[in-house]
């Protein structure tokens, strides 16, 4: 079930769910990224934990995401990450990435 | 953060993602109880959920960009461990490693320094030394005991220098060296010997050298009893730290050189030695220092004086191509003014026809470089096989011990490390044996390398060389640690990883295991291939060496010693010195235990040799180079005292009877024969001994060499010092009473200062230790071609055991079956005794290859022996394939005896 879950996605998609998951709002801690993807893909996309962190911790190394302490609902200290201007950039650049694959795999299936 | 950074905070990242990954737990635990899970049970689904934290808590950290960094670490403390364990594997491998490391690295910083780094002035590469070539044909020279034909002529006279650099438009500037040598130099009341080159007064600007202190040498310092402030001198910054202790008073102090004074003018820059390599200079004079020192030369204006060494720094975007078509066309105005005479036309017409010739010299020039660059690249060549064979041996240590630990890789690869990780470790831990075989090489490199300097120079000379580590040894040095890692590292990890993987899935054991021994057999052919080229070479030079021992010099070597007082420096001045001389041989010869004494200008088989063409009334119509002997003055007692035999004829006459007769000569056998037809009918033949006057040859000597063992004794004329009392700094020659040489030796020194007023420096030497100290380069190449052998030889024939008994092993099951089937042992035995021998040929073969391929590369060492000499080689074979079936004997007799009930119970 986890082994399928990562593998539904795409590689490098996991990044662009994460990056438009912070898009807009507050930040969010990692619980809630993964939450927001379940319920954002109506239920079709379960990113695991295995999965989310490291990739957080990757998009920090590279500067897309900026993190800060604060305070969760649990009552305890959650690590709340948002997006960095570089971040933003990124996000425009792989959205449209994911457009022209989009399209072309559309184009291409209903060629078929 | 940067990498950096995130490395240093590693701990406190670390407790972050702690406290992150238990903020999420808490979160999943809080939604499953929202959701109406019991609490127990979602503390429970939440941890489940969260899978297993570690794995994916290493994958977050790995993000980070250190996780390799720290794997390495974990690698390195592993391999510390693992080859703690094996104690005889890591002496072993280590030792190897450090002797092939050392040794390449000792050999590489010497010819280094001898051969290709530049000298330490500005823009070396613009540096050119001009020599005069093509010349007639009929020049011909003593070197190293061998006569060779010059193809140029180094030096120019000094009228054709003064022109060359006045008409001259290629170069920013030309100097000259006018020679160097040992002298005395007098602080005050203290005596030092030190090493002089006599320059032009453009060679530091020339060069581009600053001064420590003071000033150099400049425009001014040529001229007739030096510049302004009289006959002055440079000394070196390291002779400033001996003698002067860094003073700044030393510039301006009086000096005597020779018992001429002189003012030190400066201090040369620190590192520089002059543009010798080999010998290094510490005192500088100008030119004009020699109207001081020899005022009846006229070196000013001779043109016979061939005195000058010319180099020249080329301009800026001259090439050294133009230069020579500038030089080409100066060059013969310029011998025209430097013609000789008594030339007949034809003879002219060659003269003039030689070329002046610019050469690149940004390395110097050195007769140290031209006479040892042979023997360093020979041992260069035999340190690189010695490194082969110590790589290639850790590769079949480690091939042995990569198949010992096959089972435990194969519980790292089925417990999930990675090929890679797998293969990293084995790499790891051969990067540590060459760590550490690098550093006990080092060490070894240091010592190695002096004492190779010291043994190869022998006592005569010392060479002195800058061989500070440069570029070159720190990139050598890496190519040499590659090497090792590579050929020592990579197999063994590859065919262990492979092997492991194989047996741990397949249980395809013995495929696995056949290939990594067919690689080792084949590793250990090499071995003996580049063993015979070090044994058959160590034969070869061995023999060598033993015919130079054996050689008759002419003397008798033993028993006698010579003396050099330097009565000059310690107060005899040059016309009171034969009347010294006379009274210390007579003083002498009265000493208990002196047989016999004389005087002699040369000290045999110490290189010292000077050639004069003789005039014969018979002989006259033979060219000039036919009549080429050497010329060499003594006094009466010099034939008893060296042991050389007189065949027909006289002593020389004593300086009372030389005073009333005619001047008188002694020949040599040789001599005899080629200008007289006999012993016997030369003596009171008349012979013009070069210059000087017509003399009557009164006896003859045997044949005796003076330069080199390696020399056909030189047709050689006597003269009597006592003739014309000319030369100074002769050397004293004691025949003495066996085991009183001490005793002799401090009677003479007793006369020396009773002459003199004070004890002068004295150099002693016996023919037995000139025999030996001529022998020097000979000597070490032979020695480290046999110690390089026998190394290579014990690795060799430990490298066979080693495979066999693992062959051995491998096949029990096989022998077991077989033993049981009705296989007598001795057909066991003889199969694995069989294949050591069969290893040992296929190596004397692929050797065979080797040496032929490398035929002509002893020639210039040899003796008397010839490269392909039959005994040498069949003597190494024979060693070799002893030492191979040897070392099989003991596996083969274990194979032998195995009992096959035990064998197969265990299979």
């Amino acid at each position: 079930m986890a082994e399928n879950a990562r593998q539904d996605l795409l590689p490098g998609t996991l990044d662009l769910l994460i990056l438009t998951t912070l898009e807009h709002g507050p930040a969010k801690h990692g619980y809630a990224i993964m939450e927001a993807i379940w319920s954002g893909s109506g239920e079709l996309f379960r990113v695991e934990e295995g999965a989310l962190y490291p990739a957080l911790h990757r998009l920090e190394v590279k500067g897309w995401l900026g993190s800060e302490w604060g305070m969760s609902e649990a009552n305890r200290r959650a690590k709340y990450y948002k997006l960095t201007a570089a971040g933003r950039k990124q996000l425009v650049r792989a959205k449209a990435d994911w457009d022209r694959i989009a399209l072309g795999m559309r184009r291409v299936l209903e060629g078929l | 953060m940067n990498w950096l950074q995130r490395i240093l905070r590693r701990n406190q990242l670390d407790r972050e993602l702690q406290e992150e990954l238990a903020a999420h737990l808490a979160l999943k635990q809080q939604r499953l109880e929202r959701d109406g899970v019991a609490p127990e049970d979602a503390a429970r689904q939440a941890r489940h959920a969260l899978g297993s934290t570690v794995t994916w808590r290493e994958e977050t950290r790995a993000q980070w960009g250190f996780a390799a960094l720290e794997s390495l670490w974990q690698d390195i403390r592993y391999g510390l461990r693992v080859l703690g364990k094996d104690k005889v594997f890591v002496t072993v491998s280590l030792l190897t490693l450090a002797l092939g490391i050392g040794a390449n690295t000792a050999i590489f910083t010497l010819a280094n320094a001898l051969l290709w780094k530049p000298l330490p002035v500005r823009d070396p590469q613009e540096l050119v030394r001009l020599h005069v070539t093509n010349l007639a044909g009929n020049e011909y020279a003593w070197m190293n005991g061998r006569t060779e034909a010059p193809k140029e002529r180094l030096q120019i006279p000094y009228p054709m220098f003064a022109e060359l650099s006045k008409r001259q438009r290629s170069f920013v500037d030309l100097f000259g060296v006018a020679g160097h040598g040992q002298v005395v130099l007098n602080v005050g009341d203290t005596a030092h010997q030190v090493r002089m080159s006599v320059v032009s007064e453009s060679f530091f600007p020339t060069l581009g050298i600053g001064a420590s202190a003071g000033r150099l040498l400049q425009a001014g310092d040529d001229a007739p009893g030096g510049g302004v402030a009289g006959p002055s001198l440079v000394i070196s910054d390291a002779l400033w730290t001996r003698l002067f202790a860094r003073s700044p008073d030393a510039v301006g102090a009086r000096v005597v050189v020779e018992k001429v004074p002189f003012t030190i003018a400066g201090v040369a820059e620190p590192g520089f030695m002059g543009i010798h390599p080999g010998e290094e200079s510490e005192v500088w004079l100008a030119l004009g220092a020699f109207d001081v020192m020899f005022p009846d030369w006229k070196w000013r204006t001779s043109a016979e004086s061939w005195m000058l060494q010319p180099f020249g720094r080329l301009k800026r975007g001259v090439t050294v191509e133009q230069a020579n078509q500038e030089l080409s066309v100066l060059s013969r105005p310029l011998l025209e003014q430097v013609r000789e005479k008594g030339l007949s036309g034809k003879e002219e017409q060659a003269f003039l026809a030689m070329k002046l010739e610019a050469v690149p010299s940004g390395t110097g020039y050195s007769w140290v470089r031209k006479r040892f660059e042979p023997a360093f690249w020979m041992l260069l060549g035999a340190v690189g096989a010695l490194l082969l064979i110590a790589a290639t041996n850790l590769t079949n240590l480690l091939l042995a011990r990569a198949t010992a630990r096959r089972a435990e890789i194969a519980v790292r690869l089925a417990l999930g490390a990675s090929f890679g990780r797998v293969w990293r470790q084995l790499l790891v831990e051969s990067a540590l044996l060459a760590c550490g075989g690098t550093v006990l090489g080092l060490i070894a490199a240091q010592w190695l390398s002096s004492g190779l300097l010291r043994a190869m120079a022998g006592d005569g000379s010392p060479i002195r060389l800058n061989a500070e580590t440069d570029w070159r040894v720190v990139l050598f040095l890496i190519a040499v640690l590659g090497t090792v890692v590579i050929i020592a590292g990579v197999v063994p990890a590859w065919s262990g990883s492979r092997g492991g993987a194989l047996s741990a899935r397949v249980q395809q054991r013995e495929s696995a295991s056949r290939g990594t021994q067919s690689l080792r057999a084949g590793l250990i052919v090499v071995h003996i291939a580049f063993t015979l080229v070090l044994l058959g070479g160590a034969g070869l030079l061995l023999d060598s060496l033993r015919g130079l021992m054996r050689e008759p010099t002419g003397f008798d070597t033993a028993g006698s010693v010579f003396l050099t007082p330097d009565l000059f420096n310690a107060g005899v001045s040059a016309e009171a010195m034969p009347a010294a001389y006379e009274r210390i041989v007579e003083a002498v010869r009265r000493e208990p235990g002196v047989r016999a004494a004389a005087w002699t200008m040369h000290v045999p088989l110490t290189g010292t040799l000077q050639a004069f063409t003789i005039e014969t009334p018979a002989a006259m119509a033979l060219p000039a180079q036919e009549r080429m002997v050497f010329t060499h003055q003594v006094t009466d007692g010099y034939f008893q005292a060296t042991g050389v035999p007189l065949l027909a004829g006289s002593e020389m006459p004593s300086r009372l009877k030389a005073a009333q007769g005619r001047r008188s000569v002694i020949v040599s056998e040789n001599l005899a024969r080629k200008f007289f037809g006999s012993v016997d009918g030369a003596i009171g033949q008349r012979l013009k001994p070069g210059s000087e006057d017509w003399a009557v040859v009164i006896g003859v000597a045997a044949d005796a060499k003076y330069q080199h063992i390696w020399e056909k004794a030189p047709l050689t004329v006597y003269t009597n010092y006592w003739d014309r009392q000319k030369a100074k700094g002769m050397t004293l020659v004691l025949r003495h009473e066996p085991a009183m040489r001490q005793s002799v030796a401090a009677a003479a020194h007793r006369w020396f200062r009773q002459e003199a007023g004070r004890l002068p420096f004295v150099s002693t030497r016996t023919l037995e230790a000139n025999v030996w100290s001529s022998l020097a380069t000979e000597r070490t190449l032979a020695w480290l071609f046999t110690g390089f052998g026998v190394f290579a030889l014990l690795i060799t024939a430990t490298g066979v055991a080693g495979l066999l008994s693992y062959t051995v092993q491998l096949r029990r099951k096989e022998i077991g079956i077989r033993l049981a089937l009705g296989a007598t042992p001795a057909r066991i035995g003889w199969q694995f005794q069989r294949y050591g021998l069969v290893l040992g040929v296929s190596g004397i073969a692929a050797g065979a290859v080797l040496c032929y391929w490398l035929r002509r590369g002893l020639d210039s060492f040899l003796f008397q022996v010839e490269a392909s000499d039959p005994v040498v080689w069949i003597g190494a074979c024979v060693l070799l394939l002893a030492s191979a079936v040897l070392a099989a004997a003991i596996p083969s007799r274990r194979a032998a005896s195995l009992d096959p009930m035990r064998v197969l119970r265990m299979e």
